[in-house]
């Protein structure tokens, strides 16, 4: 398979998971969160949902690929394209730790935290 | 007094550490989403859709803040808990796990390196200390290039035999930072003997300490100190090796592996199911499902069995009085799933008192090599032959195109789990 038909065939992938998992459910929250993953070598986008006052939260992995930047644009370019939640991004050189700096909201709005900080 | 510590000269002594991923599943997934695994509230549960579905692994936090932990079902689970739920990723835990182990395998040989679990590795470094240091050095150094490359805390209980290693780690180690502890001879009256509960002593079951008990030992201590010969008398060699082990002493040597005797190797299969089972149809389908699996694995190492048991395990087992049953039968040396249906469908039939189930499990022991027929008094040669050629075709055709292409007509019955766990690694989302 050369690499432009594995691409489409990613961001399809991608797609219909998004598609899966984002049921427009009443009184649910949905949000994207993207991992630069340089432990595993890849980036990861996962969907977040969560039930309007609750604090349980599930997220699902959408799409994961090998740590390219050009690839990775164009993921982010389409998943931006068809949706319009909201993205957090995240890198794993600075691991968050969202119950310790993170008082209010645990979700939404915090930097990244450097590992060597916990 | 004299003591089993009294003569050091016969006590084994290794460097031995017993290491462990902390929270492993849960710890993968939290490195995934890019949160530190001390600090994530994440829990991997399995078959989330159903409200059966199964915590295999959770955060420290969850488990500190809710008491979430393995076994936790999904209705347990409530809407006020701050948890974030992820999908188990079996495939991925397994290769992370070679790579962890590759780590350690980077300071002692392959000999003195016995992987116990998925998440828990043995090594011996008695004979690494020249090149990389102390116990204590190794032990950091490990922990270090395990975080370094995969983002996982590791724990590291140090001993001079497997046993006290293992117990450093489960009873020290994974306590508080640095994730480290040494239990040696010297301290087994400060560590072992302070061990409040037996249970949590590891080889001693809830039953066994209740046997304990009620001859008058009700800690580690009292087994210490209790008459040998008694334990002998009550327990057997378990008694003796219980005794042992009260005292830390642990003569395995992870050169030795246990390799089990070709008549005690079998093949089994076992489901905790998503619900309790009340109705005989639907145990007999899922029984007949994983009889089909194990008739399976046995063509496909070419083998066949004459002894099948089944395992039924109650969702009740207060109620019921105990916890399950099983039974086993022999038969003539078979791998055929017909065979092996209908056996463990009269066993099952031949016990159950009507209590619901939750857990099933079937077994086929006394393998040898399928090289020759038993043929039957009750069936003609021609179809027995015709048989075998279906089983074998079916598993061609299952090979080639998965095990959902073929499934027999029973999987589309209520209570039939093979249609969606086909693809599942370990029962878990792969």
């Amino acid at each position: 398979m050369d690499k432009e038909t594995e691409l489409r065939l990613g961001i399809k992938s991608m797609l219909s998971q998004y598609d899966h998992y984002f049921t427009r459910a009443p009184h649910t929250r949905y949000w994207l969160v993207v991992v630069d993953n340089h432990f595993e070598n890849c980036y990861s986008f996962f969907i977040y949902t969560q039930r309007f006052k609750a604090k349980l939260v599930k997220s699902y992995e959408i799409a994961c690929f090998k740590r390219d930047k050009s690839l990775y644009k164009h993921y982010l370019s389409s998943v931006k394209q068809h949706s319009n939640l909201n993205i957090e991004y995240r890198d794993t050189r600075h691991l968050i730790c969202p119950d310790k700096y993170i008082q209010k909201d645990p979700i939404h709005g915090h930097g990244a935290i450097p590992t060597s900080a916990t | 007094m004299t003591t089993p510590l009294d003569d050091p000269t016969r006590l084994p002594v290794h460097d031995i550490m017993c290491i462990d991923c902390k929270s492993f599943y849960a710890s993968v997934e939290a490195i995934r989403r890019g949160i530190h695994p001390l600090a994530a509230d994440i829990a991997v549960l399995s078959k989330g859709d159903s409200p059966g579905g199964l915590v295999l692994a959770a955060s420290p936090n969850c488990k500190k803040r809710y008491h979430v932990g393995l076994s936790t079902r999904r209705f347990q689970l409530r809407d006020d808990m701050q948890v974030e739920l992820a999908e188990p990723r079996m495939a991925d835990y397994i290769r992370k796990n070679y790579g962890i182990n590759r780590i350690y395998r980077q300071f002692t040989d392959d000999a003195h390196w016995y992987p116990y679990s998925i998440d828990e590795s043995f090594i011996d470094v008695t004979h690494s200390h020249n090149l990389f240091g102390s116990n204590e050095e190794i032990a950091t150094q490990i922990q270090k290039k395990v975080f370094d490359q995969f983002g996982i805390i590791t724990t590291v209980g140090i001993g001079q035999n497997p046993l006290l290693a293992k117990l450093a780690l489960d009873n020290e180690a994974k306590k508080s930072t640095p994730w480290q502890a040494t239990w040696t001879y010297d301290r087994v009256p400060e560590t072992i003997w302070k061990l409040d509960d037996l249970a949590d002593f590891w080889s001693i079951g809830s039953r066994t300490a209740k046997k304990l008990n009620a001859i008058g030992i009700h800690n580690l201590y009292d087994l210490a100190h209790a008459d040998r010969a008694l334990l002998h008398q009550r327990f057997g060699v378990i008694g003796d090796a219980m005794y042992f082990h009260a005292w830390g002493i642990d003569y395995s040597d992870l050169t030795r592996r246990y390799l089990p005797r070709s008549e005690n190797k079998g093949y089994g299969n076992s489901q905790v199911l998503m619900r309790d089972y009340t109705q005989p149809r639907e145990i007999e389908v899922v029984l007949s499902e994983i009889a089909d699996q194990v008739a399976g694995r046995l063509r496909h190492h070419q083998v066949q069995g004459e002894v099948i048991s089944v395992g039924i395990g109650y969702a009740d087992a207060e109620e019921a009085g105990n916890s399950g049953f099983g039974a086993q039968m022999k038969i003539d040396p078979t791998n055929r799933t017909d065979d092996l249906i209908r056996a463990a469908r009269f066993l099952f039939h031949s016990k159950w008192n009507g209590h619901a189930v939750r857990n099933v499990s079937v077994r086929v022991n006394r393998i040898s090599q399928a090289s020759t027929m038993q043929l039957s008094l009750f069936e003609s040669a021609e179809k027995e032959e015709a048989n075998v050629l279906l089983d074998q075709t079916i598993d061609k055709i299952r090979q080639l195109y998965g095990y959902k292409a073929i499934v027999r007509g029973y999987s589309k019955e209520n209570g039939a789990t093979a249609i969606d766990r086909a693809g599942l690694v370990g029962g878990h989302h792969g």
